[in-house]
């Protein structure tokens, strides 16, 4: 028999083995250590984000831009979600057997659909159709057609249309604010978009949402201090002027005395928001706020501020303005007719260049100018508003007799319809200016007080009689309501210096002339020659606005009989009246 | 070798009873401990399997409402113009003047009535 001999192995070699795997073990260990666990050059956190590069994408969340409302809570602007298709042309390009299916589902041809493609293949995004209806888009992406993708995006309607157009304003396709009042408070209404981490396989199609990083942040809403009833009606009336008078535009402005908030506030021609597409540059102005002209007589009670002011001046102060015309530096100023001697009161009610001129050349022309400026004239009322012009008041070291005598009946400075109606609005309050306000405000601004109360009363008992039977304003009164104001006539500048036959009606007044509740202005651009003055073509618009807007404002009719008139002067009519269906008191 | 030369380590500490990590009941503890670590663990990693299923469909769930959130809002939108439009100002009046044939009162119509 053999004897197996096994030979003794050295016991290092083994324990050599032993240590050389060890370090191989070792070795991968700390490899592993070095890739996946500690944050090293290139390590955990590299390997992770290049991961999360090939596949993790971030998705944006729109924001709900905020809702505009007027001072009533009506949605001047809603925002409604839509959904918008984006192809990855280089995606797409892979798969031609699918495009006239995804042409018909998006409503466009397919060699269109082919041209995109062949021109941003060297793209990986592009919006194919924006501003889908949610369902449509839902339905494109169930095709399933590999590179086509949605993105979700908000979209804005204007229930009011062309009615409030120039104020609200409109946004872009990307739902940012360009112009009214979506530009001015853009910030405040349009939010922070959030973002959504998604993974994304190769053909860039989204197959897990893995969390949302940051919720969108909504837009803040937003209540002007238009109200939409005074405004339709506003709107309604002018127009319907426009036509009657043939005018070229126009503006209503109409502010609450008490507050400054203005009220309403309508141009012609308008436009509609929701379909810009055949949409005229003209149309798009905000003219009561962005439009200046020359305001004439409508600034010539401030011209008899500044006479009462100086103390020289009652509104009974005789003027003499014979013969009915007046010679300064060469030029002549006439009055229709000639009026005689008439006292300060009848200026107003005649509207008298005359003695209006006399009043400019004894009153220092400084003054007159600072009556102006704290009006308001001159100023931007500080609404933020896009465009809105200060107009222009100017200033001089020294003036000549024309250029005092033109200023004093509203010639040689530009005012915006708002900044006179801002200025009215000083008669209405007892002599306190208070800025005009589009947003509604909380509580009514204080104001400055910047003419003493008897003063403001007094020019406001003289506009009274404006709208009364001598006035050049009748049209502007009404059965229901008494009324207070001044019209204006203004030649327009053609090519060659003052025009003889291009004319602004104006009409600025407030109403119930016995605690005046709101100032409006009329403003009409060129109306039709046979009926251009104020009194014929602003005053009417004045008198059917004002009317309506303080009947539904539930102004109590300060022109109305009381029961006891009625009673008193129909005693034997009772029954005759009852027949009628009249109301009659208990 | 060395294995033979364990077991003849564990062959002569059993024969010297039972205790230590290596005697009979020694095996038994082991045992015990081995399957109570093995509890853990299987539940630990059932645990695992359970979380991340509520996660998921917690998110569907998200995901779900955030789709009808979007339905919502797009109603509301909607509706809201919906309203608008019915409501408009100018509907209003025609309707009123054609069907209903209201018309302002005129002054003399108008009695003010004072407490």
């Amino acid at each position: 028999m053999t004897k197996v001999t096994r030979q003794a192995v050295p016991a290092w070699r083994f324990a050599l083995i032993a240590v050389l795997l060890l370090a191989m073990v070792g070795l991968l260990v700390w490899r592993v250590l070095f890739l996946q666990v500690l944050d090293t050059d290139r390590g955990h956190t590299f390997l992770q984000g290049q991961g999360d590069a090939r596949a993790v994408r971030r998705e944006q969340i729109p924001a709900h831009r905020g809702l505009i409302t007027d001072r009533n809570g009506e949605p001047l602007a809603v925002s409604t979600p839509v959904a918008s298709i984006w192809i990855n042309p280089q995606h797409l390009a892979n798969h031609p057997t699918r495009w006239g299916e995804l042409a018909a589902a998006v409503d466009i041809s397919r060699s269109r659909l082919a041209q995109k493609v062949r021109d941003n293949r060297s793209r990986q995004f592009v919006y194919l159709r924006r501003h889908m209806a949610p369902e449509q888009a839902d339905e494109v992406l169930a095709l399933n057609i590999p590179g086509v993708n949605l993105q979700r995006e908000y979209k804005r309607f204007y229930p009011a249309g062309e009615v409030a157009a120039h104020v609200v304003g409109f946004t872009n396709i990307d739902d940012e604010g360009q112009e009214g009042i979506e530009l001015a408070y853009n910030r405040w209404l349009r939010g922070e978009p959030g973002s959504k981490r998604v993974l994304k396989d190769l053909r860039g199609n989204v197959f897990r949402d893995i969390g949302r990083e940051t919720p969108a942040k909504p837009g803040k809403d937003l209540m002007l201090s238009i109200d939409m009833r005074l405004q339709y009606v506003a709107y309604r009336e002018l127009k319907a002027a426009m036509k009657r008078v043939d005018a070229r535009s126009g503006s209503i402005v109409m502010l609450d005395a008490d507050s400054g908030e203005i009220l309403a506030m309508v141009n012609q021609p308008s436009f509609n928001p929701n379909n810009r597409r055949e949409m005229e540059m003209g149309s798009m102005r905000n003219r009561a706020m962005t439009d200046v002209f020359e305001p004439g007589s409508t600034v010539k009670p401030l011209t008899v501020v500044a006479a009462l002011e100086s103390g020289r001046y009652q509104p009974d102060t005789p003027i003499d303005t014979n013969p009915g015309h007046i010679r300064v530096n060469g030029k002549t100023l006439l009055d229709p007719v000639n009026y005689g001697v008439i006292d300060v009161t009848r200026v107003l009610t005649k509207s008298s260049q005359v003695g209006t001129s006399k009043l400019a050349l004894d009153l220092n022309a400084q003054e007159v100018r600072g009556v102006f400026s704290r009006f308001g004239l001159g100023r931007s009322t500080g609404s933020g508003f896009p465009g809105e012009s200060a107009g222009i008041l100017p200033n001089r070291p020294d003036w000549s007799d024309i250029e005092r005598v033109n200023f004093a009946f509203g010639y040689g400075l530009a005012v915006t319809p708002l900044q006179l109606a801002q200025a009215y609005a000083v008669f209405a309050n007892k002599g306190v200016f208070k800025p005009a306000q589009l947003v509604r405000q909380k509580q009514a601004a204080q104001g400055e007080r910047v003419v003493p109360a008897s003063v403001a009363g007094e020019v406001l008992d003289m506009l009274k009689t404006v709208t009364g039977d001598e006035g050049t304003a009748r049209q502007a009164d009404m059965t229901t309501y008494s009324a207070a104001g001044k019209t204006g006539t203004v030649h327009k500048v053609g090519e060659n210096g003052y025009a003889d036959d291009r004319y602004r009606a104006l009409f600025a007044g407030m109403a119930p002339a016995s605690d005046p509740r709101i100032v409006t202005v009329v403003m009409i651009d060129e109306p039709d020659l046979n009926k251009y003055h104020g009194g014929e073509a602003a005053a009417p618009v004045f008198s059917r606005v004002v009317a309506d807007a303080l009947r539904i404002l539930d102004v109590v009719p300060d022109k109305t009989p009381s029961p006891e008139q009625v009673a008193d002067g129909e005693q034997g009519q009772r029954s005759a009246k009852d027949s009628q269906g009249r109301r009659t008191s208990a | 070798m060395q294995a033979s030369r364990t077991k003849h380590n564990q062959a002569s500490t059993s024969g010297r009873g039972g205790v230590g990590a290596t005697g009979e009941n020694g095996q038994l503890k082991t045992l015990l401990v081995a399957l109570v670590l093995l509890a853990l663990v299987m539940s630990s990693a059932l645990g695992v399997v359970y979380s991340s299923y509520k996660s998921r469909k917690l998110f569907a769930e998200l995901q779900q409402l955030d789709r009808e959130a979007i339905h919502l809002e797009e109603e509301w939108g909607r509706l809201l113009l919906e309203q608008s439009t019915w409501a408009s100002h100018s509907r209003v009046e025609h309707l009123a003047k054609t069907k209903l044939n209201m018309v302002v009162p005129e002054s003399g119509d108008i009695v003010v009535v004072e407490q």
